[in-house]
């Protein structure tokens, strides 16, 4: 990891078309704009990791999944909400 | 072709219909290719299953079934990802379940669908942060509570 120290309004530049500018720092926070283009996309790390996780989960328990989709299959049937 | 799969056994698949996710999913950056299998004739579920992967299977569903009101907006930019442009909107929704012990709890990630361009099958999984959703949307309303149970209150 490259690590710069940078203060407020100073910029980085990363490759061909990617700024990230310090916006403002107060106390622990640090408000941070990039300038990307639009089919980069950029995500807070945390949100990228719970999509990860999520994914995860889901594909875990085969087997068990196997029984119980029976049971949401039938579930969802006796369930429908009339329109 | 014949694939192999875990859930479903072997299973004759057309590769026509093989869907590719250009950069995988996040948690499965490596599987790229998958098909789409229908639970029921007229249901809400499907299998998207991996065809290089026979353990890997998500259980995903139409989300208007559950959540009539669901809305996402996509860019332009992202929908070009899946080789989506202007004219066309031919495109799939689905949202990934997550099926716990007990299926009465089954969720929906809300935050990131999955994307299909119907015209040439290619997708992805569009994180779709600027709404409020989360990963973990019930997908049955809460119980109502048995008349037995509800006596006890108000004791």
């Amino acid at each position: 990891m490259l690590v710069l120290t940078r203060k407020k309004d100073e910029t980085i530049v990363i490759g061909d078309d990617i700024e990230i500018t310090i916006v403002d720092v107060q106390g622990d926070n640090v408000r941070i704009g990039i300038n990307a283009p639009k089919a980069i996309t950029i995500y807070r790390k945390e949100i990228y990791e719970e999509i990860q996780a999520e994914n995860r989960q889901a594909a875990r328990n085969l087997s068990k999944v196997k029984d119980n989709l029976q049971k949401l299959k039938k579930f969802q049937t006796a369930n429908k909400t009339p329109e | 072709m014949k694939i192999q799969t875990a859930l479903l056994g072997e299973l004759e698949i057309d590769e026509n219909i093989i869907i590719t996710f250009r950069d995988g999913l996040p948690g499965f950056e490596k599987e790229k290719q998958f098909i789409i299998i229908p639970m029921d004739e007229n249901g809400p579920f499907y299998y998207l299953q991996s065809i290089t992967n026979p353990d890997l299977c998500l259980i995903i569903a139409d989300p208007f079934t559950f959540f009539p009101d669901y809305e996402i907006e996509i860019a332009d930019q992202e929908l070009r990802k899946v080789g989506v442009d202007s004219g066309n909107h031919n495109v799939a929704i689905y949202v990934i379940l997550t099926i716990p012990e007990d299926f009465k709890f089954t969720t929906a990630n809300l935050l990131a669908p999955v994307v299909i361009n119907l015209e040439n099958h290619r997708a992805m999984q569009y994180i779709a942060t600027k709404t409020g959703y989360t990963t973990r949307h019930l997908i049955f309303k809460p119980q109502q509570p048995t008349a037995a149970s509800a006596a006890g209150e108000g004791r």
